[in-house]
């Protein structure tokens, strides 16, 4: 344990830095002002898992809006080295494999704003992997990932038929003798309409019996009791409620009988897209993810009419939120909090670790526990920032953060030197302020400048002149931990 | 962060600051914060008046299935409701048979050690059924909302609670979740605390890390920030108190007394760390907890006995733990919905109404099922399907605050409810 310090001691500290390790002859180093946010950063806040080298130089090289519009078009986006390496990375079929994988894409995919886009959809239509096969898991997201760009309710149809949803939402049982309501509910509260959308518990019930039937087939080559390793849709019209159905929601079937019974659910889930509350819901909740807890009303009601305006569009509804006039406006600039996950990958991305250990980061990602396919209940994480903040989420993320720093994370390993190539930073200030544009974009107070350039020139005076970097690194260690551990490391 | 102060220290900072000017700016921080007032008397690393009285909320998340973990299996039409995963009435030849509660009710055979505080002389653990709410909701997290907000939006009901009954002599931290975020009953003004495991209050890194990371933390002026990036100080803030707070606080190296096992599995730690604390007598009221995964549309009989079991000896061990100390504290359960009195076509059975409540610990009039059964019968459900909230839950939360922890404004914590006292306590 470190020592009890009172308010007033820090204070003093403060006020009077590092005195116990400056005798007289500390270096004066100058901390640097940095410059306001730039509109490339905001943007690649929002449209990638951290703005790394990589990403902030083609953004330089493309401009911003080719950058955009070729992000929306991820099939033209070779990203082949990482998407072959996936199947020896881990079997498809392994229990926390689509965990692993989003992981995988979203350090390394080139195509960030997709896999942003896949992560947010996942989350919409969350299914917990302790009750469902892995491989739907797997599946489902490389499907979602194929449409991520297309309309909304060709998406909501992939979810209603995903063996993932099926198993999860307890479709796999919903049969005409005995409706199970659990997809109904959650496809009205949560998928499209909203709690407040309009329907009733009467409608629940009813549009359980449109997916009485709604099944998926395990494949097991192996045999009874080994992986499965597809899993498919399938209609299973003896378990199908034939009857008529009316939701006073203006929609109604006499009810198919056959092997064309499924259709009944296609034309509810079509008129569940199409509906004015699910633009209004699903287009809040794709703003609050990309621009801010509480998005703009204008770029709101730009954003909904556009979705509408395009039946669903989700390539033109992303386009228009990120050229919307007010998307970069100050208070949406640094008004987004990660998730452990987005907390986990930016901090890997933006230092630079080529090649981490994707099975050792999953468990870490779990100890912050936002793993993306765990959550229990349908509602899926938190989109906004409160539930993130406080010392149940952050003592964890501090813990990683020193881990990562100090190679304490197996596999994970900071590449110091490649990130800092020569000439290297000279003094507190320089060290300081590089780390800052590196980790936080440099949007910290200038006291907080100046505060950890006082820390790094106090540990810098104890090294003898013109340090190497193997003589630095104990302490810029150190202040990559403080750094990962601001207020705004958890801002994005 | 744009304020013009901000801007003011950034001019300076460009025309050449040094390592004096440095001093000055710290004073400026320490001056924009206020060390002497403001701060003292938020201090929270300093102990106030303490009572010894605690209340432990477990959130049995999901919707817990109430009518097979005390089911009423001398209700006729029980057995008629659920043909296939219903507890049968003791003595029954074959299937999961219930451990007898009373006439009506039996217990699910996983919840052994439950059952046997429930039926020990002089019991202290008790249930009540058949609690809930109108009108009703059967959506997970509106309903949770609805119960930790106590049918009042805004506040959490604990949290409206701690503000009526605050003194200047309060505690530093009146109130902690063991768990990541906050849960709504603690949410509102009066600053409540999570932490997802006692474990995570050290701090790690050399001392001169920590003492210029706190000052950064602690008295950077964040007036004028976002609300986000204000939210991210206090968390901050927040972590320094209950690091400093919990100094004494090890779960690595507790032993639980009087022989006490608690399960493994997130609930077993959650209360093991919270009976550790409760004996570290630092002035913690309240504590929340949760159990996760209790929404069970399928396979119930095969998915609930691990859960029972793990609830079961959980609270056991607990008080098994607390020993004497368990006379200062009340365990109450809740889950957002029980569920349907029918089963469905999965082997399972989907959201209902009417829940249950089981109490424990402290003075608790145990040993019964309290409050008004309104039956199984068709004529008696709600909408012909929902086990009726003959009883609300609030009058359980009420009869805690009153009776147990000493008082409260009923009219602030639960504005509109007409008190039925249930006697649980």
């Amino acid at each position: 344990m470190p020592p009890r310090l009172s308010r007033r001691d820090v204070a003093r500290r403060l006020v009077t830095p590092a005195r116990n390790t400056t005798s007289g002859h500390t270096k004066t180093s100058h901390p640097v002002a940095p410059p306001p946010l730039s509109f490339p950063l905001h943007v690649l806040s929002r449209a990638t898992f951290g703005a790394n080298a990589a990403v902030v130089a083609e953004m330089q090289q493309m401009g911003f809006d080719s950058w955009l519009e070729w992000q929306l078009h991820p099939e033209a986006i070779n990203d082949q080295h990482l998407e072959a390496s996936l199947p020896t990375l881990i079997a498809p079929y392994a229990n926390n494999a689509a965990d692993i994988r989003m992981l995988a894409r979203a350090v390394h995919s080139k195509r960030q704003l997709a896999w942003r886009m896949v992560y947010f959809l996942n989350n919409h239509f969350s299914t917990f992997r302790g009750d469902t096969q892995p491989i739907s898991e797997t599946v489902e997201d490389d499907t979602f990932f194929k449409r991520c760009f297309s309309d909304f309710a060709t998406v909501l149809r992939l979810s209603a038929t995903s063996p993932a949803m099926i198993d999860y939402l307890d479709s796999v049982s919903n049969i005409a003798s005995s409706p199970n309501e659990n997809y109904a509910r959650e496809l009205m509260e949560l998928h499209t309409l909203g709690v407040n959308g309009g329907y009733t518990e009467g409608d629940v019930a009813t549009a359980a019996r449109v997916f009485t039937g709604w099944s998926r087939v395990n494949v097991m080559p192996g045999g009874t009791g080994t992986p499965v390793t597809s899993s498919y849709f399938q209609f299973r019209a003896n378990r199908h409620d034939v009857g008529p159905k009316t939701l006073t929601i203006g929609w109604s079937t006499p009810g198919i009988s056959g092997n064309g019974g499924y259709l009944e659910g296609f034309g509810l889930l079509d008129f569940l897209a199409a509906h004015p509350n699910t633009a209004t819901r699903f287009v809040e909740k794709l703003c609050r993810y990309f621009v801010s807890d509480q998005p703009p009303v204008n770029l709101l009601a730009r954003a909904r009419q556009v979705f509408v305006s395009s039946g669903g569009d989700l390539r033109d509804t992303v386009r228009a939120i990120f050229l919307d006039d007010e998307f970069p406006h100050g208070a949406n600039v640094k008004a987004k909090v990660h998730d452990g996950f987005e907390f986990i990958v930016n901090a890997v991305r933006r230092l630079g670790i080529s090649a981490p250990n994707l099975t050792v980061l999953n468990q870490q990602v779990g100890l912050l526990r936002s793993q993306p396919h765990m959550f229990t209940l349908p509602t899926g994480y938190p989109e906004i920032g409160p539930p993130w903040h406080g010392p149940g989420n952050v003592l964890p993320r501090w813990k990683f953060a020193d881990n990562l720093v100090h190679n304490l994370i197996g596999g994970v390993t900071v590449p110091w030197s490649t990130i800092f190539p020569l000439p290297r930073p000279v003094g507190g200030a320089a060290w300081v302020s590089s780390l800052l544009a590196r980790l936080v974009d440099s949007e910290v107070p200038a006291t907080t400048v100046i505060a950890l350039t006082v820390f790094m020139d106090g540990r810098l005076s104890t090294l003898p002149a013109n340090p190497t970097l193997t003589q630095v690194l104990p302490h810029l260690r150190d202040l990559t931990s403080l750094v990962l551990r601001l207020p705004e490391a958890h801002l994005n | 962060m744009q304020s013009n102060a901000d801007d003011q220290k950034r001019n300076e900072l460009a025309a050449g600051p040094d390592r004096r000017r440095f001093l000055q700016m710290g004073a400026l921080a320490t001056g924009a914060i206020g060390l002497s007032g403001p701060l003292a008397a938020r201090d929270r690393r300093s102990v106030g008046r303490r009572t010894p009285k605690v209340t432990v909320v477990l959130f049995q998340r999901g919707g817990a299935d109430h009518l097979n973990l005390y089911a009423p299996t001398g209700d006729p039409n029980y057995a008629l409701l659920r043909p296939t995963i219903g507890i049968r009435p003791p003595g029954s030849p074959s299937g999961v048979i219930g451990l007898a509660m009373n006439a009506t009710f039996s217990m699910h055979p996983a919840m052994s050690q439950v059952h046997a505080r429930f039926t020990a002389p002089n019991s202290n653990l008790g249930i009540v059924h058949a609690v809930g709410y109108q009108p009703y909701n059967r959506s997970h997290f509106e309903s949770q909302d609805l119960y930790e907000n106590a049918l009042t939006p805004g506040d959490g009901w604990i949290n409206r609670h701690l503000q009526v009954t605050s003194t200047p002599l309060d505690p530093p931290v009146r109130a902690l979740a063991i768990r990541p975020s906050l849960p709504l009953s603690m949410t509102g003004s009066y600053p409540c605390f999570t932490v997802a495991t006692m474990q995570d209050l050290t701090f790690i890194g050399q001392p001169d890390m920590r003492v210029y990371l706190e000052a950064i933390t602690e008295l950077t002026p964040t007036a004028g920030m976002p609300a986000q990036q204000q939210l991210a100080y206090q968390s901050g803030i927040d972590c320094f108190d209950l690091i400093d707070l919990f100094a004494g606080i090890n779960p690595a190296t507790y032993v639980p007394a009087n022989g006490a096992v608690y399960p493994a599995g997130a609930l077993g730690n959650a209360l093991k760390e919270v009976a550790e604390t409760i004996k570290a007598n630092l002035g913690v009221e309240f504590y929340a907890v949760d159990h996760n995964g209790w929404d069970h549309h399928a396979n119930l009989v095969a998915s609930i006995n691990p859960m029972a079991q793990q609830l079961s000896q959980a609270i056991n061990a607990f008080f098994t733990d607390l020993g004497a100390t368990g006379a200062d504290v009340v365990l109450v359960t809740m889950s957002e919905f029980g569920r349907i009195p029918a089963e469905n076509g999965s082997g399972g059975t989907d959201h209902g109404v009417g829940g249950a409540m089981l109490v424990a610990g402290g003075a608790v009039n145990g040993g019964a099922v309290r409050g008004i059964w309104p039956g199984l019968a068709p004529g008696a459900l709600v909408d012909n399907r929902f086990l009726a909230p003959s009883n609300d839950f609030r009058s359980v939360l009420r009869e805690i605050l009153e009776v147990h922890m000493g008082g409260t404004d009923p009219g602030v914590v639960f504005p509109g409810h007409v008190h039925t006292p249930i006697g649980i306590l």
